[in-house]
């Protein structure tokens, strides 16, 4: 059907004002409607039921099966704005993640701009910013390898599936973890998640297991001349938590070994000022 | 005795036997056999003419024929008055020898017709099936027009001409035409039905659909008629719903009138068009 004057004019003004909105996939069907000669109501509405619109906001039916309301074009469109800028800002690599797909994910599960922030913080700290060996806890923990290890990584932080309270506790397990490799101690998912889970964070962790890494193999040497042993765990349990049977154990064999050298030194002393032939 | 000499001894009668065969003859009789005036007047009022003829008819022919004078006023008279009637009434007679005029006014005369007969004998002068009349004829042919056109029931000239001359000639009445263009009116729009009965036109109901079309494609009101095909179906709709006659939604109508390409080059279609814009804009959440 061929657009009178009056119909092409609408169309060329839906073109640019459905360009200037972003959503210039819509114009063709829009096109149709107003040839169809249908009224406000019906062309939102029937605008709404094409192919193109719910493609383009996808995340839409997503949101009402999951009984949470559809958004309006304009609120869709402004939160995809709103993600991509929250990955800009936070370093994310151009192309990663800010994809309508990804975001069609973030809208279709709620994930707020600052929610998206958190995680994206999280996920440039630990795989952007931060040191290597946290790195290599989280692939250790988590999994991860090969060259795309570092991008399915962001990508777990990234996914609204997984809890934002569970993320930041791997990322906390897997500062402590890395904590551990950066003193050149082993580490373990369980627990690093442990250590997490009471609060110590990836400083602590660099300073807890640099004292550990100096202290254990010379309390592992006085453990062994007392007929004891002495584990990272137990030095873990001491410095980390403040176990006051681990910090009783590292205190009596201290004291131990302290005693010792007394008694050498007093059985040097009398050796030398005391005669020890004949006396007894 | 001759014939003159009877026209004589039997006075009136004799003249008045003389132009009529059959009493001629009974004249003629009358004479050979020298009649009395009794007997001659018993002879004629035993004639067929006599028995068979209506009193006025008679007083016709003996008034023609003892009062000729008379005659002729009366006659002028008839003549005058048919006149003035026949152009109240708008119907033409013609004049002279051989026109309805002169047949009317002789017939009125010789039956002693009243006023009422003389204008249903015009009345039946109303010819032409196509013809604008003047005059009460071209007023009932008005106003009988007018209740087609207001009850939308489509009429031909015929019809209504028809009409009128029945009315004219009194075998029907406005009120008449009335009543049947109602009941044409109420099949033809059964979803009318109670508000005609309640004496509106299918016009004044059809009004709002007028006004809507002719604003929408900007035209003069009095330029969409009930004929109008998006009008007619209008009025004429059923609910597919309830399977029922009613009037079509308003808005859908609209809808209708503007899938008209005539609409497409109005300026409302413009200024919907902008509309639409706006309120898809507005839908989308652009536009506040």
């Amino acid at each position: 059907m061929a657009a009178t004057q009056a119909q092409q004019s609408a169309i060329d003004w839906f073109r640019a004002l459905l360009t200037s909105w972003g959503i210039a996939e819509l114009v063709p069907d829009a096109s149709k409607l107003v040839l169809q000669g249908l009224g406000a109501d019906s062309v939102t509405l029937a605008l709404q039921q094409t192919k193109a619109y719910k493609k383009r906001f996808a995340a839409n039916d997503l949101r009402v099966k999951a009984g949470l309301p559809a958004l309006t074009p304009k609120e869709y469109i402004d939160t995809e704005a709103a993600y991509a800028q929250v990955l800009r800002q936070t370093g994310m690599p151009k192309g990663f993640y800010d994809s309508r797909d990804d975001f069609t994910s973030l809208l279709a599960r709620d994930a707020s701009p600052a929610e998206l922030l958190q995680r994206a913080q999280t996920a440039a700290r630990l795989f952007l910013t931060g040191p290597a060996e946290n790195r290599r806890a989280w692939f250790s923990f988590y999994g991860g390898d090969g060259p795309d290890a570092v991008s399915h990584g962001i990508a777990a932080i990234l996914d609204p599936g997984a809890a934002l309270p569970l993320v930041e506790q791997r990322r906390l397990a897997a500062e402590v973890g890395g904590g551990a490799l950066a003193a050149g101690l082993p580490t373990s998912r369980a627990q690093a998640e442990r250590l997490a889970g009471f609060g110590v964070s990836g400083e602590q962790a660099v300073a807890g297991y640099g004292q550990i890494a100096r202290d254990l193999p010379v309390e592992q040497q006085v453990a062994q001349r007392f007929g004891e042993t002495v584990g990272l765990g137990e030095e873990e349990s001491a410095t980390f938590l403040a176990d006051p049977v681990a910090r009783r154990k590292k205190q009596r064999l201290a004291e131990s070994e302290a005693g010792l050298f007394d008694r050498s030194a007093a059985a040097s002393a009398t050796a030398l000022s005391r005669p020890t032939v004949g006396q007894y | 005795m001759d014939i003159a000499a009877a026209l004589k001894q039997y006075g009136f009668v004799g003249s008045l036997a003389n132009s009529i065969p059959e009493l001629k003859r009974i004249l003629t009789r009358a004479a050979a056999g020298s009649w009395s005036a009794d007997e001659f007047s018993r002879a004629v009022q035993d004639s067929r003419w006599w028995k068979n003829s209506a009193d006025a008819v008679k007083q016709y022919q003996i008034l023609k024929v003892t009062k000729p004078g008379e005659f002729k006023a009366q006659r002028d008279a008839l003549v005058a008055k048919a006149r003035t009637l026949a152009a109240e009434m708008g119907v033409g007679l013609g004049e002279g020898r051989g026109s309805a005029l002169g047949h009317l006014v002789d017939m009125a005369q010789l039956h002693g017709w009243d006023e009422a007969t003389l204008r249903q004998s015009i009345g039946h002068q109303l010819h032409g099936a196509r013809a604008t009349f003047g005059g009460q004829a071209g007023e009932v042919q008005q106003q009988i027009r007018a209740l087609y056109y207001d009850m939308g029931v489509p009429y031909s000239s015929y019809t209504v001409n028809l009409s009128v001359r029945h009315v004219l000639e009194g075998r029907g009445t406005v009120a008449g035409v009335q009543a049947s263009v109602a009941a044409a009116a109420k099949s033809r729009y059964p979803a009318l039905a109670a508000q005609i009965d309640a004496g509106h036109t299918v016009r004044q109901v059809a009004d709002p659909y007028i006004q809507a079309k002719a604003q929408l494609l900007e035209v003069a009101p009095d330029t969409v008629t009930l004929q109008d095909a998006t009008v007619r179906k209008a009025l004429t709709w059923v609910d597919t719903g309830t399977g029922h006659h009613t009037l079509m939604p308003l808005w859908q109508y609209e809808q209708q009138v503007k899938a008209d390409p005539k609409w497409q080059r109005t300026k409302n279609a413009r200024d919907d068009y902008s509309a639409l814009a706006h309120q898809v804009g507005r839908d989308f959440g652009f536009v506040t």
